[in-house]
């Protein structure tokens, strides 16, 4: 899977491309808007990480030229501004995630393999959720672990409902909680920490390894093998 | 500058001042005028009214005694005393003069049908003096003036002439001065407020506009003007100091940052051990862009506009949601959570905004709040204000603090080992003022408790249905 980097700045468009390569997929530079709308209406690429400020051809209007070019590509932005109404009008121009800068590369690799494997997950009207022993059902709101009902509080199954349909993901903090609380600032304490590790103590089971992976420097994952 | 003299002339005031003068010598001079058009008329009339019954008697006795004594009538009238105040003359058909006592038909002007209006003779009482006359045809194409001069009637004209072109020019003289007496009085005042806008040109920013305290317009202006100074002043003194700050505080994680950086080149550790060096260099660096971003958040909070993504907040969800979010951690801590919002509080505010705000004040809250202690996130409404508070029973803030704390950078020396560039109540309190309010940090006795103050007359309403 090819990723298209369009990033005018030639040191974060390498890191980019790198710390990419690092986690298997093969990305390309283009390094204005102008040429990043060729490379993407021309190229077949999986995915698109365009800078919201570049030079030749503003990101925004980049991202809404190709998505009414039919263009279907999930596109993260990265930019220097970080308001949530920047957010917005990014998302609004047709973009499906947003990453502030500076960055940590675990966040945009994070959201880039989401994005990637939207499509094999996202389906909303899935009867039945599985990943390992756990079973969640959304329609009636019920989760069970080997056929044992787990009672869950509203936002706890909130946030496994996101990582088990981001399940062998990584989701860092930020993306849990604009996910599941809607907040869009970075807490100075260990907020996510805590919540996590009630989540676990009422979905695992005895004492082997949690069903919930801390990833060092990035965030969690959930994985069914462990 | 321009000449003072011409400064003054430009000015506004003056102008206005002349201009009022102006109008005010056309108006008097419009009165005057009918004044004098009036009673000239009025004095024609009576004159008119004179001379017509003097002709009926006259026009009788031609009818009765014929042309030759009529003629000598008018000559006993105009050689009589009165005669040197009258005016005589009369003509036969073939415009032969046969008494009066008027060399020939003056040449005049004439005022309707049989009205003339003429200089008086040499001979006359009054020389030069106007006559108004009025002449009738007799049978057989003779024709007949009488008159009177009217020396009353050239008095008045005179008089009323003289005091128009005085009064006139006195209310223009008078206007120019009482213009140039305003316009050097405001000019005055333009020039006070002038000299503190150049005294902060150049660069002395404690500048303000002296009061003539007559509570005048321009004493308004230089109050308002004098409180943007204020706040102008302010805010170039809290950017001096932030500035200071970011060049002093950053030195620090930076310095430490260039340390480890430079203990990991001697050692040529290797393996994890160096993988361990890289990653406490990525976590100082994320300090230090923390306190960017931190920085950069409170900028753009102080420089949005006024009610900028304002929208109806139902406070009691604002409360439960954050208190969601922060009860786990505080349990985890050994402390006692308790989030309440009164039922049914709604304002306009910025619900991203107001939630990182109290999202700091919990943060805070529950780092500095030893196990065992208390916290807890309320709405209320009190006094036309809507508070919303975090409340601990930790150590506190000594008194003397509280102001000093919410400036950026400043940490107690409690708090310096702990995590934290002093930013967060900075925050806090440009959230506060995004919204007409203000951060209060009071003494819970034991304790802190920091409240937002949100008043609500200029903010926005209050829904409360209880």
């Amino acid at each position: 899977m090819k990723v298209l980097v369009v990033e005018d700045d030639a040191p974060t468009a390498s890191f980019l491309q790198r710390g990419l390569s690092e986690a298997g997929y093969g990305a390309d530079i283009a390094s204005d808007g102008i040429v990043g709308l060729e490379m993407a209406s021309r190229g077949r690429y999986a995915a698109l990480i365009v800078d919201r400020m570049l030079p030749r051809m503003d990101g925004l209007l980049l991202v809404e030229t190709l998505r009414r070019m039919d263009c279907r590509a999930p596109v993260l932005f990265l930019s220097a501004l970080g308001d949530v109404d920047d957010r917005i009008k990014g998302l609004q121009s047709g973009a499906d995630d947003y990453v502030c800068k500076p960055f940590a590369i675990a966040e945009v690799l994070a959201r880039i393999e989401v994005l990637l494997r939207r499509g094999e997950t996202s389906s909303t009207t899935m009867s039945v959720l599985t990943v390992g022993p756990l079973e969640m059902t959304p329609l009636s709101r019920t989760v069970r672990r080997g056929g044992v009902a787990i009672a869950l509080q509203p936002r706890e199954y909130c946030l496994l409902d996101y990582l088990m349909r981001h399940a062998g993901q990584v989701v860092t903090r930020a993306m849990l909680l604009q996910a599941v609380w809607d907040y869009h600032f970075d807490p100075q304490t260990n907020v996510i920490d805590v919540h996590i590790s009630r989540l676990r103590q009422k979905i695992d089971e005895g004492d082997g390894p949690s069903l919930i992976q801390t990833v060092r420097g990035a965030g969690y994952m959930l994985r069914a093998d462990s | 500058m321009s000449r003072p003299s011409l400064r003054l002339l430009r000015s506004s005031t003056f102008r206005l001042a002349f201009l009022a003068a102006l109008l005010f010598a056309v108006t008097g001079l419009g009165m005057l005028g009918l004044v004098r058009w009036m009673t000239t008329s009025l004095l024609d009339q009576r004159v008119d009214l004179v001379v017509s019954a003097e002709l009926e008697l006259l026009q009788q006795m031609q009818a009765q005694s014929g042309l030759e004594a009529l003629a000598a009538e008018v000559n006993a009238r105009a050689n009589s005393l009165q005669g040197r105040y009258r005016a005589y003359l009369l003509e036969d058909g073939n415009g032969a003069v046969l008494a009066g006592n008027l060399a020939s038909w003056p040449k005049g002007r004439s005022e309707g049908d049989i009205h003339l209006r003429f200089r008086a003779a040499d001979t006359s009482a009054d020389p030069g003096s106007p006559v108004r006359a009025t002449v009738v045809a007799l049978p057989g194409g003779a024709r007949l003036l009488v008159g009177r001069l009217q020396s009353d009637r050239r008095a008045f004209e005179e008089v009323v002439n003289r005091v128009m072109l005085g009064g006139a020019g006195l209310s223009l003289v008078l206007g120019f001065g009482v213009g140039l007496i305003l316009a050097r009085r405001a000019l005055g005042r333009m020039d006070r407020i002038n000299r503190t806008a150049q005294t902060i040109l150049d660069g002395q920013l404690q500048g303000r506009v002296p009061l003539s305290g007559d509570g005048d317009e321009f004493d308004h202006l230089s109050v308002n003007l004098n409180s943007m100074l204020d706040r102008i002043e302010r805010l170039v003194e809290a950017m001096r100091g932030v500035t200071r700050n970011i060049a002093h505080d950053l030195r620090t994680p930076l310095n430490r940052l260039r340390n480890r950086l430079e203990l990991a080149l001697i050692e040529e550790r290797d393996g994890e051990a160096g993988r361990m060096v890289l990653a406490d260099a990525i976590g100082d660096v994320d300090g230090i862009l923390g306190t960017f971003n931190a920085l950069l958040g409170i900028a753009r909070i102080e420089g949005r506009l006024p009610r900028e993504n304002f929208r109806d907040i139902d406070l009691d969800n604002l409360i439960s949601g954050l208190g969601e979010l922060y009860a786990p951690l505080a349990e985890d801590q050994g402390l006692a959570f308790s989030a309440h919002a009164q039922q049914g509080l709604q304002i306009m505010g910025d619900h991203h905004l107001l939630s990182q705000a109290l999202a700091n004040l919990l943060d805070n809250a529950i780092k500095y709040t030893p196990p065992g202690g208390h916290v807890s996130l309320s709405a209320q409404l009190r006094g036309g204000a809507v508070l919303l508070s975090v409340s601990d029973d930790g150590p506190g803030i000594p008194a003397d603090q509280r102001e000093r704390v919410v400036e950026p950078f400043v940490r107690l020396d409690e708090a310096r080992h702990l995590p934290g560039a002093g930013l967060g109540l900075s925050l806090v309190a440009a959230v506060a003022e995004a919204h007409g309010g203000r951060l209060l940090l009071e003494d819970a006795g034991p304790g802190l408790r920091a409240v937002l103050e949100l008043t609500l007359p200029n903010h926005g309403q209050v829904i409360n249905s209880l």
